[in-house]
């Protein structure tokens, strides 16, 4: 029988495994170096989630019962969701290599168990630590034992969610079947996800203004998670009877959940999913093939879906508030060079040799996709708003122009090696995408038509952006 | 069909290939015939433009353009897929892109027995598998020439049979294959010309009787290539570990 430190070393390899897994769209020349880059990115994106996790817990801490509930809920959010995709590439892995090892069934699953754990080590570790000492800190000592309690359920419920919606992401999400249906539930899904993200800290906001307002104290201590014990502690310096019972079932689900994740990770292998026979060949034409193919790749894989979804998230959130749109509109701008990277990055040069396939069709696709990205980003500013439809023809040729670049400098090989070709893409994205906003900045300060400033340079870039693809 | 001439492929200092010249018939098999990093895969890859080279490669009398890989089937030793994409998405990506190929896919797919996989992400198919998703996606658009590296590894015993068929079928139609392999037995039986290359250079070229009488053994092919690629030392080697 090995030891328990021997069988924590095994996992590493697991844990690395599954952390490439969210890379495999990507070809490298220099293995070596790439997976010293991946090593590196994983300890990168601990120490960031644990420094917000802990700074934001002793922050909490310091301040109110309200405070700290909004924490507890806000790690929740940020556990259950800020490791998803690593989750989602885990629950997809069957480790058959463990069964060709020297390993018993029961090794085996202490193994698969600790890979997993691996993937929330140092952040979760962290928190246990640093949050009841804050509390004891700030609150007395008897507040560290109750606020080790709480912490500890917060992150076993957050480790059971995000495996429950790892695998329901790669059961019926990532790989589901291939309707233009599954495909909208995919992107609806994901928005929800990154709704829901974005949510948090909103959650954690509404809160604190919720519980200042009459009536809906009560409201807030009932469903606030884990608030009732908290607000006892903090409040009444001692744990008073109600407050320990209603928290009770808390306490009891985050054991329920500790159970069942265990089982899951230990017992479960790879997770099946559903297939059939039936299948359906149809011929599209070019540029909708790559379009369809591009859709399916991004939707499929998480870390893409929210970079792409970035500018979206942004549109939306921004057309719901009552910001002026012309500025909205501008910051949405900023993050569209993005899809041009991720949608010519996933493109397979190899394969793309060996097809009967011109340049013009495959930049058209790109700059159709960044089209749509950028009509769902702006739906809700062009309701107040004529700009971004004037904006339109300039924003087709700047996916025209930088998908060309980005394709012609190889600037999305290795986006940290070539990072020159990169910003040249840039620049000259936001040179396109911004000159017909500045003449119509110009022409409004100057009494003229802001329509016709902004629309004319606009479709002259297009003009040169059809020239160009004409020419490929 | 295929000219070649004098082709050099560089990997920055390696120089893979060192002006090979020759040439595939319509109706013929023509192997390559090697040691590991004789520069086989490099000459293939070279005709599909997966890699630069000097030297000339024309196809039915002309140079190779983007609309000519149409008519061009290719099964590289290592496959190339959209890991994310399921093999029947990735057919039609293939069919779309190309304008033909769905009914001759759907065909393939029973042929090799992978309707019980179409569905499945491609990530998650076997060696075996993802081999005979390349070998349909190479097949499905009728390609009168076909590029074939080492596309019998990792095959299992009635999928291999299956493309052997294929093959002789495709050349008796007056098509042509581009064969690269290191296994004797294959070459022997189903190539009509053979190249033995050895160090990026073609070291003899011609039928399996042109090179017995080159290297003046009497035997198998893989007796002649022993005597090509200076195998004399084997019998010692084999002594020693006995």
């Amino acid at each position: 029988m090995r030891s328990l430190r021997e069988l924590w070393k095994i996992s590493y390899p697991l844990y690395i495994d599954t952390f490439l897994g969210e890379f495999a769209h990507r070809r490298v020349k220099n293995l070596e170096r790439f997976l010293k880059g991946i090593r590196r990115q994983a300890i990168i994106n601990k120490l960031i989630i644990s420094a917000l996790l802990v700074t934001t817990g002793v922050y909490s801490a310091s301040l109110s019962a309200i405070d700290v509930s909004a924490f507890y809920l806000m790690t929740l959010f940020v556990v259950t969701f800020f490791f998803l995709h690593t989750m989602t590439t885990f629950v997809s892995k069957g480790f058959e290599i463990l069964y060709t090892l020297p390993l018993s069934e029961e090794e085996i699953a202490k193994v698969r168990l600790f890979a997993f754990l691996r993937i929330f080590d140092v952040p979760l570790f962290l928190l246990t630590l640093s949050f009841p000492i804050a509390m004891a800190v700030f609150h007395g000592v008897l507040s560290f034992f109750p606020s080790l309690v709480c912490i500890i359920s917060v992150e076993t419920l957050s480790l059971w969610l995000s495996l429950k919606f790892a695998k329901f992401f790669y059961e019926r999400i990532s790989y589901s079947t291939s309707s233009p249906l599954a495909t909208v539930l995919r992107i609806v899904t994901y928005l929800a996800w990154s709704v829901a993200v974005f949510g948090a800290y909103g959650i954690s906001s509404m809160l604190s203004v919720l519980s200042k307002l009459k009536g809906y104290e009560r409201l807030v201590y009932e469903f606030s998670f884990l608030f009732p014990f908290n607000y006892a502690i903090i409040s009444m310096g001692v744990p008073d009877p109600t407050a320990l019972a209603t928290s009770v079932p808390f306490v009891i689900l985050s054991v329920f959940a500790a159970r069942r994740c265990v089982d899951l990770v230990r017992c479960e292998a790879r997770i099946r999913i559903p297939t059939s026979e039936k299948f359906e060949i149809k011929k599209t034409g070019v540029v909708m093939a790559f379009l369809k193919k591009d859709v399916k790749m991004i939707t499929r894989n998480p870390g893409l879906m929210l970079i792409v979804f970035l500018p979206v998230g942004e549109g939306l959130l921004l057309g719901a508030i009552s910001m002026n749109p012309t500025i909205s509109l501008m910051i949405v701008l900023g993050y569209l060079p993005i899809v041009t990277f991720v949608s010519m990055g996933i493109e397979r040069r190899d394969l793309l040799a060996t097809l009967p396939v011109r340049r013009r069709d495959v930049i058209l696709s790109k700059t159709l996709l960044g089209c749509q990205i950028y009509l769902i980003s702006t739906f809700l500013l062009m309701l107040k708003s004529s700009i971004p439809i004037l904006l339109f023809p300039s924003v087709f040729a700047m996916f025209v122009i930088s998908s060309t670049m980005a394709e012609s400098l190889e600037a999305t090989k290795n986006i940290y090696a070539s990072i020159g070709p990169v910003l040249l893409v840039i620049g000259l994205s936001y040179l396109v995408a911004y000159i017909p906003l500045m003449f119509g900045f110009v022409a409004k300060f100057l009494g003229r038509s802001v329509v016709l400033s902004i629309l004319i340079p606009a479709l002259v870039e297009m003009g040169v952006a059809i020239v160009i693809l004409s020419t490929l | 069909m295929l000219e070649v001439s004098n082709l050099h492929v560089r990997y920055d200092d390696l120089e893979a290939v060192k002006g090979v010249s020759f040439n595939v018939r319509g109706g013929e098999i023509f192997g390559l015939l090697g040691p590991n990093g004789a520069g086989k895969s490099s000459i293939l890859k070279a005709i599909m433009g997966l890699v630069n080279y000097e030297g000339e490669i024309r196809l039915f009398g002309r140079e190779i353009t983007p609309e000519m890989k149409n008519e061009i089937g290719y099964v590289p030793e290592e496959p190339i897929l959209i890991e994310t994409l399921t093999p029947a998405e990735f057919f039609e990506f293939l069919a779309s892109v190309r304008g033909k190929g769905c009914e001759k896919a759907k065909k393939l797919v029973k042929v090799f027995g992978l309707e019980e996989f179409v569905n499945k992400p491609i990530a998650t198919l076997s060696m075996g598998n993802r081999k005979k998703v390349s070998i349909v996606s190479a097949l499905m658009h009728d390609p009168k020439f076909l590029i074939l590296d080492e596309p019998l590894n990792g095959l299992d015993a009635r999928s291999s049979r299956i493309l052997k068929e294929i093959m002789k079928k495709h050349v008796e139609g007056g098509g042509a294959i581009l064969f690269s392999t290191h296994i004797m037995e294959i070459a022997e039986r189903l190539c009509d010309r053979i190249a033995v290359l050895s160090e990026g250079r073609i070291i003899a070229m011609g039928s399996l009787e042109e090179l017995k009488s080159v290297a003046k053994v009497e035997g198998s092919l893989e007796d002649v290539f022993l005597t090509l690629v200076g195998g004399e030392d084997l019998e010692e080697i084999i002594d020693a570990i006995s």
